[in-house]
């Protein structure tokens, strides 16, 4: 096979597929590399179509893997365990990490083609012009080289080609898109949303923004992609392509070009470095499976192996110019590790008059935007927070071995109608602290012989001082939208709180003008490397509190246009 | 291992009439029977099984744990799901049971009456979420925790499960929702 590409890709999930995309729609022969197995989309491992009844195990994963220790960072999650797409997540056993004992970070991952996309939320919501703003404002971490104007029209060349179901809503704190038909909210939503309209001008609940097609464009059918039928069983892979996933969509756009090469199995160990004409040459992988180690070559490498993937490669490109890691003259490579966080959980019943029911699996949550950019008078904190949140089933009585009870009575208590029930989560933004670093193992190394990553992150006092106050604000809300029987429940402050547990990690390489505090420049380039981009969550200079994915999406390609047209004019 | 068609269609089989105890016996204790070894469970403890999943989950007129085939799912389930630990922890409870039986009832707890029988589980089931540590009573926890999942995760507990929805819709009267379950889609 040739080895020498124009551009070499760096993981083929959400960003991957997206750089892939948009350079060989370009023409440029791209090279895509994968960590993990090949997985055919459409192919036997999508579960999407097995009833509850035909899970393996009854979706309970083999007890065996607990008991050898496997798979601890997903047992920790919960839901994420269970068999319907237990093999679209990473095993920590086999390829381990390390945090302090006293800090436990949980690093999601999942190594196969199509990376996370597979098994995203796929809240697919802007940034606002505050969002970028943030750190310039009150002058934590690296100021943002961009803002919401320079993002604009990416985030609207993505959404058409991705598929948004949304509703406009006019709010400045979440920009409106090119959406589809928004699904629809519950009954028992609905007459939330409409009592916090009564009382609040800036706390507002609305659909969630998702990347489920409700009405497919001709590009997307063309693509094999159908509409959402509402199922939610989107992490088993969606045999509809209903999902944006680099597997239903990217990929194959790329595909089509004939400009792509697609290689699995191929761990990047390091980007190599050409001394004398100062550009990245390429990277050197390690097969997954023989351990032998071959080269690629490229005249651009993009970085899109996740955040942290993406910072151990960079970290473990060592060379005499580059001791500490490539384009890390700043000495700013593995810091400014975030994660959004919640530290508040809140339930109620809805108190509505009417007798209506639900139907159907709607596969995204409602959402209350983050009210909190600018600070009220009740703050002691900066920056601010949302809340994903449901109601979009009435609960029925459900049977429960957890309470006492069998034989006739216990059972006809099962299945009787029950309140709609509210649920809220709190997202937080994390402040970007330097302090919050991913460094390399000193001594202990992975099977394939790479040096794990020392996640050493936390949450400190202001994100502390936010939770306090989110529990405050979502008891508040609830009484004010009409709900009874309130609880909330938020961490004490003497509780660890794992940060990467809403799997939207960020940092580490982050984006900013200056090149002696900042890795990436406003277009997503190593400072110190004109050639090698990164484009995937480690560039983010913050985390507001919206899920990123969108915004990974549009940086990618914005990015990829950028690095086009100097690989045209032959610039790098 | 994952519980197929011939996997379940085994187990199915092993539900057979008399040998082990006179029908006449059997029926006036109205106790199903298994007299060959399933795929884990010896044919004693599936009967014994088999019978406390039909205690917690009767037939009404909706499908219990025997429609479900819940004792059978959990045969074969302690060979492709549980560790040994948990194999080990079940079939103690299911010996202790036994023991505790003959020792409060002067009889095996397969010989009791239905009624003496569900009683014996009742008083269990009301003492079992207090708080303790005793491994008897942790070990009936886990054993109705995987009769209850099994049953009510079966087709027969859940007929109104659509697989393939067609759409969401947020705001139906009870007639609206009946009439979608009626044509099986949105």
């Amino acid at each position: 096979m040739n080895n020498e590409f124009d551009v070499i890709v760096v993981g083929s999930g959400i960003t991957g597929g997206w750089a892939a995309k948009e350079f060989c729609e370009k023409g440029f022969n791209t090279l895509v590399l994968e960590r993990g197995r090949h997985v055919e989309h459409r192919g036997p491992e999508y579960k999407d179509f097995e009833a509850p009844w035909d899970l393996q195990n009854r979706g309970m994963p083999d007890e065996a893997l607990a008991e050898n220790g496997q798979y601890a960072t997903l047992r920790q999650k919960g839901h994420l365990y269970k068999t319907d797409a237990l093999h679209f997540f990473v095993d920590d056993k086999e390829s381990p990490y390390s945090f302090p004992e006293d800090k436990p970070f949980m690093w999601v991952r999942g190594h196969q083609l199509g990376g996370r996309s597979l098994t995203w939320g796929r809240q697919a919501l802007r940034w606002s012009k505050k969002d970028f703003q943030a750190n310039a404002n009150d002058g934590h971490g690296i100021p943002w080289p961009i803002g919401y104007e320079d993002l604009a029209p990416w985030y609207s060349y993505v959404e058409k080609f991705i598929g948004v179901a949304a509703n406009k809503d006019g709010l400045e704190t979440l920009p409106d898109g090119e959406f589809q038909p928004p699904w629809e909210m519950s009954y028992a939503e609905r007459f939330v949303s409409d009592n916090l309209a009564k009382q609040y001008k800036d706390r507002h609940l609305i659909i969630g923004r998702s990347a489920n097609i409700t009405s497919p464009t001709e590009e997307q059918v063309a693509l094999g992609r159908g509409k959402c039928q509402a199922r939610s069983y989107c992490r088993r892979g969606c045999s509809f392509g209903a999902y944006f996933s680099s597997q239903s969509a990217t990929l194959p756009a790329a595909q089509k070009t004939g400009h792509l090469t697609i290689v699995t199995d191929a761990i990047v160990e390091r980007v190599d470095y050409d001394e004398k004409n100062k550009r990245a040459s390429g990277v050197t992988v390690i097969d997954a499976n023989t351990m032998e180690k071959r080269q690629y070559k490229g005249r651009a490498v993009f970085l899109c192996a996740s955040a942290l993937g993406t910072v151990q490669i960079l970290l473990n490109s060592k060379s005499d110019a580059f001791p500490h890691g490539i384009a890390n003259s700043s000495g700013a490579l593995g810091h400014y590790i975030m994660s959004h966080f919640t530290g508040v959980v809140a339930s109620a019943d809805v108190d509505v008059e009417e007798d209506k029911f639900a139907f159907g699996r709607r596969p995204i949550a409602t959402y209350i935007p983050n009210y909190r950019h600018d600070k009220l008078a009740d703050a002691d904190f900066v920056r601010g927070f949302g809340f994903q949140t449901t109601a979009q089933h009435r609960f029925s009585t459900r049977p429960s071995a957890k309470r006492p009870g069998i034989g006739i009575a216990a059972k006809k208590q099962v299945g009787q109608p029950g309140p709609w029930q509210f649920r809220a989560f709190m997202y937080g933004e994390i402040l970007p602290y330097f302090e919050n670093v991913a460094k390399l193992h000193p001594t202990k190394k992975d099977k394939w012989g790479m040096p794990l990553l020392h996640i050493d992150a936390e949450v400190r006092e202001n994100e502390r001082k936010m939770i306090k106050q989110a529990a405050k604000d979502i008891k508040e809300m609830l009484e004010a939208g009409g709900c009874s029987n309130i609880e909330v429940s938020a961490i004490p402050e003497n509780k660890h709180i794992p940060l990467g547990k809403q799997i939207h990690e960020m940092g580490g390489a982050c984006m900013g003008s200056d090149p002696s505090t900042s890795v990436l420049n406003s277009w997503n380039q190593a400072h110190d490397v004109p050639n090698l981009f990164v484009t995937d969550g480690a560039c983010m200079a913050s985390t507001a509190t919206q899920n990123p994915s969108l915004t990974y999406m549009a940086i990618t390609a914005r990015a990829a246009d950028y690095a086009a047209t100097l690989l045209k004019e032959n610039a790098i | 291992m994952k519980i197929n068609r011939r996997v379940f269609l085994g187990s199915v089989l092993y539900v057979v009439s008399t040998a082990v105890l006179p029908s006449e016996l059997k029926n006036a204790l109205k106790l199903t029977v298994f007299n060959s070894d399933a795929l884990f469970f010896s044919a004693e403890q599936l009967t014994l099984v088999y019978d406390i999943a039909d205690i917690m989950i009767p037939t009404t007129d909706t499908p219990g744990a025997s429609d479900s085939h819940t004792a059978q799912v959990l045969d074969a389930l302690m060979v492709s799901w549980a560790s040994s630990n948990t194999q080990q922890q079940l079939t103690a409870f299911l010996s202790e049971l036994r023991d505790r039986a003959r020792s409060s009832n002067n009889k095996d707890f397969l010989l009791m009456p239905r009624e003496e029988r569900q009683a014996f589980l009742v008083e269990i089931d009301s003492h079992a979420f207090e708080k303790t540590t005793s491994p008897f009573l942790v070990a009936y926890k886990r054993l109705k925790a995987l009769i209850f999942h099994i049953h009510y995760s079966s087709k027969e507990a859940n007929p109104d499960f659509f697989l393939v929805p067609g759409g969401y819709r947020g705001t139906l009267s009870l007639e609206e929702l009946h009439a979608i379950h009626k044509r099986k889609y949105l």
